[in-house]
């Protein structure tokens, strides 16, 4: 699931729709998702926030319903300056670096991926070496996350 | 028995993992066979709350069903799992 052609590091989007209009695009070039995903994932967004505080960074989830996933992916994308979100459960403004875009194509074949991903949002080494790291570096940090917590 | 109504957005992504890592913690307290467990998306929760001694959401909700809502928020972020699981066996009464 991961690759590093969903990497992409020290975006300068400046809006929450700019980053999803945005990455749809290339998702959709990609072959990741279908045309329907950018409008089911903005209407998500809005209903069902997923932005998460963390003491290293903001950090945003936002995933769609499987139908309108191709080809399962976790993109990571690093923005150059924080993007409003909000926070998941209360609804308060938060400030997001670092969002993971979720292409969730098989719940259960992917939920220990996903668990593992989140299991990450509490070590504040592995966040630092996200907000820092290279495509490589990300990657790598990433693949030791999932062997560790699954 | 008691059961528990985990529930997101889509009944998807976020319930699943603050299912897991529910399901870990009431095995570790050795309570696994005292609970069961449903899964659904918030908009269901009407529908399904009633048939639960609680709920735990990952989205807000301030609709009233009847039974306990907790928000599992910190199954998400890794933080303050423990004391969020004394809470649920607390308000479970187990």
């Amino acid at each position: 699931m991961l690759n590093e052609e969903l990497i992409y590091l020290d975006m300068p989007y400046s809006t929450q729709n700019e980053l999803f209009e945005e990455m749809s695009k290339k998702f959709l070039e990609l072959g990741y998702v279908n045309e329907e995903y950018l409008d089911a994932l903005k209407k998500r967004e809005e209903e069902f926030p997923t932005g998460i505080k963390t003491q290293v960074a903001g950090l945003a989830i936002p995933h769609v319903d499987s139908k309108y996933i191709k080809k399962a992916g976790i993109a990571v994308v690093r923005l150059k300056k924080p993007i409003l979100f909000q926070e998941m459960c209360t609804n308060n403004d938060v400030d997001v670096n670092l969002v993971f875009m979720l292409l969730v194509k098989d719940k259960s074949k992917q939920v220990t991926t996903l668990s593992a991903l989140m299991g990450c949002f509490s070590n504040e080494e592995a966040l630092k070496q996200l907000m820092t790291g290279s495509k490589t570096e990300i990657i790598e940090e990433l693949e030791k996350i999932l062997e560790e917590n699954e | 028995m008691k059961k528990i109504l985990v529930a997101c957005g889509a009944g998807v992504c976020t319930s699943t993992v603050a299912l897991q890592k529910l399901k870990t913690a009431m095995e570790q307290r050795g309570l696994s066979n005292q609970v069961s467990y449903g899964q659904c998306a918030v908009a269901d929760l009407g529908m399904n709350a009633k048939n639960y001694d609680l709920v735990i959401t990952t989205s807000k909700v301030t609709a009233d069903y009847g039974v306990p809502v907790v928000f599992g928020l910190n199954f998400i972020t890794g933080i303050g799992i423990e004391p969020l699981v004394d809470d649920i066996v607390k308000k479970l009464g187990l």
